[in-house]
């Protein structure tokens, strides 16, 4: 296993904690989730009329007393859950000394393996400018995830990422059966609410994780600069800005960025997405499994 | 618009240079980030761009220019004419040494400063005062100024001198006055008699003061015999006064003198045995013999330090004595004396000793010490005397800064001196070498205890300096340089310069009871201005514990002594400038410069206050 991604403490850690899924979905394989469907759990779900062909074991006689009609017990469906990753791999999610890609990489890691530890099954697909890749395939089994751990630290990051049309062109994307979770610092002008909107509509649950690093946060530089962008190197647009950083400018940067976290914030509480943000220098392990419990995506 | 200074235009220079330093300035730098996402979205949250933004862009090289605008312009002083004051007045305020003749406690200058303060209720801005200092070397006090409170703060620290007034150039300046307002009315606030004063209004501050005053002393030697001529002046009132002589601090004759108001006497002081003197005092005193309180005090009392026979005392142990004996008496009056034995040989109570090719035990206590060809260690002395070396030597000077060493070697042509024997000597850092023999030290200048020590590195008999003019030259130069008199003369006027001559092993050094050194080098030049007029002792306190005491006397200015002395020309009955073609008309073609420079400066502040606000907007 790669210790460099996620250590054996956090994996300790990672074990003991379960994916709560907020809806049902479908799906073919038993797991952990519920669905929509009724199944032999033990766990009770509802009642209905006998019809003919049913398990007469299942008939619950104390009803019968009550109302002189055969009604049958169904218990919860358990299924498996398919948890897609998309990870932005644009120049600006490794730009040195950012350490943006490495957490993107750990945080994706611990989800992963959260997944996989409940049974469920996983995919990492990787977007590249208005495309997304799926190295591994699908991910089934610890043994699965390990070896996608050695080559989750090979993934390159260049260019830039159209992630609407990267997660639109994306084939199997699924229905109903589990969690897409995007990881991206979205500092894009690509529309990637209509992606989530999409995924959505497909009725998939949707996570977004935003790591942004702390320059990015808090500029350390000012005076006369010509800022350009590490995405323009193969980008046809000039994205490079001739600027005069001053205290005032400075202010009005740290304005916008405030305003537009809040409306992506806006945007996943009013579409019941959850919404991570996290800084490149957090404390990941920590961090990340707060933020999980506090909104009720682990259990 | 007129430029009073032209080559002030140099500091627009500046400009250029500013304008390149502008351009190759660098001005942004390049910088990779993630994403300029956010900061394209900031330029929203921006304020509104201003409307004329190429020149906030510039603001800054405009204030530079400004700046250097402003500094050329006060340079330049640029001027334009306008409308002048309708009364002006320019009033020369005469600060020469009679002004401070007083009567009771008020002089004549209190009551020029008086009528002064009175003038001061007309002054406005449209009637400028202007005050100039009537002095030796005449300037601006005020310089047509309208501010009363100014005025009076400049008269704060004003007073007389005790120098003459130089009403030429006095004029000069209050003719520049005319020359910008020709209205300008001329003021002359003096004690003084003129003949003619043309245009100039002249008021005289003199009252009631009385004056008695010694004029002039002259010195006459007859039959062996001085003869003193004492011209003594009375004026505005008749007296009769005891003049005392005294020689060599000693009283020699008083006379009672009767004069009349405005009586110009000479008094003879003749046949009275007087030989020689070392100095002697004239003293003007009243019937109880004390100085006389007249109303100028300085010019009553007269004193002379005889500089014309002094006699210096010179010891001269050697074998060289006919040269240096020679020598000496061409130089200077000299008493030397020459030991028979080494048993004879002083070592005090000499100015000067000679040592030729012989070195004594000990220094002596006193005086300037020579060493010609020291066959041996000098005491007292750190450097080495070593054995000699023959050959054929050339001299040659070494350059020195200092002038009183450069002085050792006036008229001496040391590429003419040959040797074909000199001496050795080294470790010789605390001493001025003068003369040279490839590289070795031939004249040597330094000290011992505040001593001159002079060293000749050869025996005079073995080079060609006897019979050539530069020894006597140099034995001149050599002996001016070592037992010079403490001053040059026994009488100075006011304003000139004493220069002191400290004596050997001089350790303090007093002038008018003041300490002027405690530390006399021999390279060291001692001056002192002389500001006042009357006797003054210098005291110098020797290691030997002998004090020496000279004195020396400033003599007040013969003319500011004379109250009756009538100056034959002021000025012409008419300013004209005939080069501006202006004539002093009051009334007519008055003008003023006013300066353009206070409009730069606003521009400037306007200029600081847009960046400033500029710079405001930008952080906030």
């Amino acid at each position: 296993m790669k210790r460099n991604i996620i250590s054996d403490e956090f994996i300790s850690q990672l074990e003991a904690i379960s994916l709560n899924m907020k809806g049902l979905m479908k799906g073919y394989f038993g797991g952990n989730h519920k669905t929509s469907s009724y199944g032999s759990t033990v766990e009770f779900a509802d009642f209905r009329e006998y019809v003919l062909g049913d398990d007469i074991r299942r008939i619950d006689w104390n009803l019968f007393s009550r109302f002189e009609k055969y009604f049958i017990k169904l218990f919860v469906d358990e299924r498996q859950m398919h948890m897609q990753f998309y990870l932005d791999c644009s120049s600006s999610m490794n730009f040195e000394g950012s350490k943006k890609s490495e957490t993107a990489i750990k945080v994706m890691a611990a989800l992963g393996f959260i997944s996989i530890q409940n049974m469920d099954k996983i995919s990492y697909k990787f977007m590249y400018g208005k495309n997304s890749i799926d190295k591994f395939g699908v991910i089934c089994g610890k043994d699965a995830f390990y070896r996608s751990l050695d080559e989750l630290e090979n993934i390159k990051f260049s260019g830039e990422v159209d992630i609407d049309k990267a997660i639109k062109s994306s084939p199997n994307n699924g229905h109903s059966d589990g969690l897409t979770v995007i990881i991206s610092d979205f500092l894009t002008e690509s529309n990637f609410k209509s992606a989530i909107d999409y995924l959505l509509y497909n009725k998939r649950e949707v996570m977004l994780v935003q790591i942004l690093s702390i320059d990015e946060l808090n500029p350390s530089y000012n005076g006369r600069n010509i800022l350009t962008d590490s995405e323009e190197m193969d980008s046809e647009i000039d994205k490079s800005l001739k600027i005069n950083i001053t205290r005032g400018a400075y202010e009005a940067y740290q304005e916008a960025m405030k305003d537009y976290l809040e409306d992506i914030k806006k945007f996943c509480a009013s579409r019941g997405v959850d919404y991570l943000f996290l800084t490149s220098n957090d404390n990941i392990e920590k961090l990340l499994l707060e933020q999980l419990y506090t909104k009720g995506v682990i259990k | 618009m007129e430029i009073l200074l032209p080559l002030g235009l140099l500091a627009l220079i500046g400009i250029p240079a500013l304008i390149i330093i502008y351009i190759i300035k660098p001005r942004y730098q390049k910088r990779n980030i993630t994403s300029t996402f956010v900061w394209k979205l900031s330029l929203k949250y921006r304020r509104r761009k201003m409307p004329l933004e190429w020149l906030q862009k510039s603001l800054l090289l405009l204030i530079q220019i400004c700046v250097i605008g402003l500094i050329t312009t006060v340079l330049i002083q640029p001027v334009t004419r306008v409308q002048g004051s309708e009364v002006e007045k320019a009033i020369i305020l005469d600060v020469s040494y009679s002004m401070q003749s007083n009567v009771g406690n008020e002089t004549r200058f209190d009551r020029a400063i008086k009528q002064i303060e009175r003038d001061l209720a007309s002054v406005s801005e449209k009637n400028r005062l202007t005050i100039i200092l009537g002095s030796e070397e005449p300037t601006y006090l005020v310089r047509r100024e309208s501010s009363v409170s100014l005025i009076k703060y400049s008269l704060l620290n004003v007073e007389a001198t005790y120098t003459e007034c130089n009403f030429d150039e006095s004029l000069k300046l209050a003719n520049s006055i005319i020359d910008e307002n020709p209205s300008t009315v001329v003021y002359f606030y003096t004690d003084c008699q003129y003949e003619n004063t043309g245009y100039v209004n002249v008021i005289d501050f003199s009252k009631s003061e009385w004056n008695i005053a010694i004029l002039d002393v002259n010195k006459e030697f007859i039959d062996g015999q001085y003869k003193f001529t004492v011209k003594l002046g009375n004026y505005n009132r008749s007296t009769n006064i005891n003049l005392k002589l005294s020689v060599n601090e000693e009283i020699k004759e008083i006379k009672n003198i009767s004069l009349e108001g405005n009586e110009v006497k000479d008094i003879v002081f003749e046949n009275l045995a007087i030989f020689d003197y070392k100095n002697i005092s004239f003293e003007i005193l009243d019937s109880e013999n004390k100085l006389i309180n007249d109303s100028l005090t300085s010019d009553n009392q007269y004193y002379e330090q005889n500089h014309d026979d002094i006699l210096h005392s010179v010891e001269l142990v050697g074998v060289a004595n006919n040269f240096f004996s020679s020598a000496l008496n061409a130089s200077e009056k000299v008493n030397i004396f020459t030991p028979k034995e080494e048993k004879d040989i002083v070592f005090e109570e000499k100015e000067l000793y000679i040592f030729d090719s012989y070195v004594p035990k000990k220094l002596p206590i006193d005086g300037s010490v020579w060493f010609i060809n020291p066959t041996g260690a000098i005491p007292n002395l750190n450097l080495q005397v070593g054995g000699t070396l023959s050959g054929s030597y050339t001299m040659s000077a070494v350059s020195t800064n200092n002038t009183k060493l450069k002085s050792i070697l006036d008229y001496v042509t040391p590429s003419t001196i040959e040797a074909t024997q000199i001496r050795v000597i080294e470790n010789y850092d605390d001493f001025d070498v003068l003369l040279e023999v490839n590289g070795h030290p031939i004249l040597l200048v330094g000290e011992y205890k505040h001593a001159k020590i002079v060293i000749l590195a050869t025996d005079i008999h073995y080079t060609n300096l006897p019979i050539t003019m530069n020894f006597v030259m140099l034995v001149k130069n050599l002996l001016k340089y070592s037992v010079s008199s403490t001053t040059e003369k026994g009488i100075y006027n006011v304003g000139d310069k004493v220069i002191i001559n400290a004596k050997p092993r001089t350790e303090e050094l007093f002038f008018a009871d003041k300490i002027i050194m405690n530390e006399i080098s021999y390279k060291e030049t001692i001056e002192v201005e002389l500001d006042k007029p009357g006797v003054y002792e210098i005291k110098q306190l020797l290691d030997n514990g002998k004090t020496i005491i000279d004195k020396i006397f400033v003599k007040t200015p013969k003319n500011e002594s004379d109250y009756r002395y009538t100056r034959p020309f002021l000025a012409l009955d008419k300013y004209v400038n005939l080069e501006l073609g202006i004539e002093g008309t009051p009334g007519a073609n008055a003008f003023d410069y006013a300066s353009l420079a206070k409009y730069f400066a606003i521009a400037l502040f306007v200029l600081v206050v847009i960046e400033w606000g500029v710079q405001y907007r930008e952080q906030y």
